[in-house]
């Protein structure tokens, strides 16, 4: 049940955006008896099988400039609808390792980048773990079945087993394979990426959205914008400016605002919140707000094999080889990554096998639909300072306001991660006889991280390690803008289980009376 | 192998319209209606495009003519690219659109402009590729909602691995 907060309610807390971290973030403070205004860009996204058409209408289409190496026409594809991309996750959950969180004292200060340990280890966040892979039904975890085998999996487990791989197996994803948390078995469909429209995968819109509303603690604005955070004389939040459905500017008042609106809206609405305390904008005193832009480093393998696989059955991404996401500098990077199958409906199948090419040998390829086999590479990239968001100089969005300005360009560790991963992943495929394999990186991204990072030093970074931000004692992040580094593995269970412990140092806080 | 063309396809007959339309329309400012035969011509071509990128037996007529009305109406809303598409058009032989798959393809690799045939690819792949029409061509079953999903079904059946044990 949505619950109604006056605009002028100074006692609510303003969560911006409705996704892993805020939806999981709204959830964990209403639970508490904290009232929670959740003001989200989107609308509620209508799922269905046509996952070009969900795209269509749910992906953030807000105009964007970029500079720099990603895909002009499309450098980023994520959500604009409650439950934000969490929509299109194609529920990998996995942990972070322990030296994820020491990233400089792992690797080293390597040239050209802007390494820094996290300021809070594995072993704080480890029970915040075990609590968010319950909460989210993680397969093959506490209890949980496996999710069963399938052909596009199985190809890439025994072409990796064959190729010496130990860390072979179906991984662990946020489906249900018994039925979990009033949402019901997964039927093994096949459209992940599409949202699943019997919810047995785990999003933010299907999970926590309602979880909140049960509390009667919770208000869901959606088609609502922000575009300014206010602040007081003190350098207080006081609350947010948005934009409505219906187009019109409103002003809710928050006792503490929270922002997970993905890594490049974060950091975007702290830089359009300038003001005479805040010139470059907001918690930005020390300038890190939209730097060290990290997506994660993304790449296809993708193989032609002797026989039908139809890769489109089943979870996209069962299948998991996971030997490489250790850090092992005799490879010639830092780092690590990993692989997992990925299914590849047909109505997309010419945008991921070399997608510039056409012609009749090219269509030939095309028909050979049913006996390709697909996996992806995640690895980590490497934080860059200059690699970064900021505000575009001349275009404006719908509301006026400035766009985000993308630049981003790989480092070279980046490069010679991924020519190592997808080399070893086309020797995976052709171990199992495939017959021709295409391979490429992706500079369509999809995870926007470290652009308001954790750091100790507030001079490295935007906010603690609860998310506070360092400047403003009652504005904290809690989206992916908060990691301090990537890492070779996908980052939503680690954003939700961060939700999660901001989420009760927030309202011990709040209780006490002591933000 | 390649066959000439026609003198006087339909297509052909179409461009000539077109043109002498088209200056007919300039010298004499005749009303807006004659501007159709133009557009028309156009859409063929933009069709044959796409058949070109695509050159599968099993896509439709109706389906290029989708994939060309798809690039219109980019076109439609960016000036640029319209302008860009008119200038592309122009640089191919006038009888390009008429010549058979093998030819059209030698001079589209030759004197296609990249971004045409950017436009084109982008354009064709959604009408194309994702018309349940041409599903079964590609052994592609589409939603699997209505038939309850993989779970109750075979989800490993690889009968020619064995062979390739390596």
């Amino acid at each position: 049940m949505n619950k109604h907060f006056d605009l002028n309610d100074d006692r609510v807390v303003v969560v911006i955006g409705s996704g892993a971290g805020g939806g999981t973030l709204s959830a964990e403070l209403t639970a508490q008896g904290i009232d929670v205004v959740c003001l989200e860009a989107g609308a509620t996204p209508l799922l269905e099988q046509n996952v070009p058409a969900v795209y269509g209408r749910t992906r953030w289409s807000d105009p964007r400039t970029v500079e720099g190496d990603l895909n002009p026409d499309m450098p980023v594809m994520i959500a604009k609808a409650v439950g934000g991309t969490t929509v299109f996750w194609t529920a990998v959950t996995l942990r972070r390792q322990p030296h994820d969180f020491r990233s400089l004292t792992t690797y080293g200060a390597l040239p050209g980048t802007s390494l820094i340990d996290w300021p809070l280890d594995y072993d704080t966040l480890a029970p915040f773990y075990a609590e968010a892979e319950q909460r989210m039904g993680a397969s093959g975890l506490h209890g949980k079945p496996d999710v069963p085998d399938h052909n596009n999996g199985e190809v890439l487990k025994i072409g990796a087993r064959r190729r010496g791989y130990k860390h072979v197996s179906n991984g662990h994803l946020s489906v249900n394979t018994v039925p979990h948390d009033g949402r019901p078995q997964c039927r093994q469909m096949g459209f992940c990426t599409g949202g699943c429209v019997i919810g047995a995968k785990w999003t933010s819109l299907q999970a926590e959205i309602p979880r909140a509303q049960a509390t009667g603690h919770f208000e869901l604005r959606e088609q609502a914008q922000v575009v300014t955070i206010e602040h007081d004389a003190g350098g207080r939040v006081t609350g947010v400016v948005y934009v409505d459905a219906k187009g019109e500017r409103q002003r809710q008042r928050a006792r503490a605002v929270c922002v997970a609106a993905n890594g490049i809206e974060t950091p975007r609405l702290l830089l359009m919140s300038q003001s005479g305390r805040f010139p470059h904008g907001l918690a930005n005193d020390a300038g890190q707000v939209g730097r060290h832009w990290m997506t994660d480093l993304l790449g296809r393998v993708i193989a032609l094999m002797p026989g039908p696989v139809h890769n489109y059955r089943g979870t996209t991404n069962t299948g998991l080889v996971a030997d490489d996401i250790r850090h092992d500098p005799s490879r010639g990077f830092a780092g690590g990554f990993l692989y997992v199958s990925r299914g590849i409906h047909l109505p997309v199948w010419p945008n991921e096998w070399s997608p510039g090419e056409w012609g009749a040998d090219y269509a030939k390829i095309m028909e050979q639909y049913p006996n390709m086999a697909s996996a992806a590479v995640i690895g980590e990239d490497m934080p860059v300072a200059d690699n970064r968001i900021t505000l575009a100089a001349e275009v404006k969005d719908a509301h006026g306001m400035p766009v985000a300005h993308l630049t981003k360009r790989y480092h070279a560790n980046d490069l010679a991660l991924m020519d190592h991963a997808l080399k070893n992943g086309e020797e995976i495929y052709r171990a199992v006889g495939a017959q021709q394999v295409y391979t490429s990186m992706s500079r369509t991204v999809i995870h926007n991280l470290g652009t308001c990072r954790q750091s100790r030093d507030p001079a490295d970074g935007v906010c603690d390690a609860f998310g506070r931000t360092h400047d403003v004692p009652n504005l904290f992040i809690s989206d992916g803008s908060q990691f301090s580094t990537s890492a070779a593995v996908p980052p939503t269970l680690t954003i939700v289980t961060l939700a999660i412990r901001q989420a009760r140092h927030l309202a011990g806080q709040l209780k006490a009376n002591a933000l | 192998m390649t066959q000439p063309a026609p003198a006087f396809s339909p297509q052909r007959r179409r461009l000539l319209a077109a043109a002498v339309a088209t200056a007919l329309g300039s010298a004499l400012h005749l009303p807006s209606a004659f501007a159709g035969a133009p557009r028309a011509a156009r859409a063929s071509t933009l069709a044959a495009l796409s058949r070109t990128l695509f050159p599968l037996a099993v896509f439709s007529e109706s389906q290029h003519a989708a994939a060309a009305a798809k690039m219109e109406a980019r076109c439609a809303a960016d000036p640029a690219l319209n302008a860009l598409v008119d200038r592309a058009l122009a640089a191919l032989p006038a009888d390009w659109a008429d010549g058979p798959a093998a030819t059209r393809e030698a001079v589209l690799r030759t004197q296609g402009d990249p971004a045409l045939i950017k436009l084109a690819r982008q354009s064709a792949v959604g009408p194309l590729f994702g018309d349940p029409a041409v599903w079964p061509h590609f052994d592609y079953p589409g939603p699997s909602i209505a038939f309850g999903g993989y779970l109750d079904r075979p989800l490993v059946d690889l009968p020619w691995l064995e062979a390739h044990a390596t």
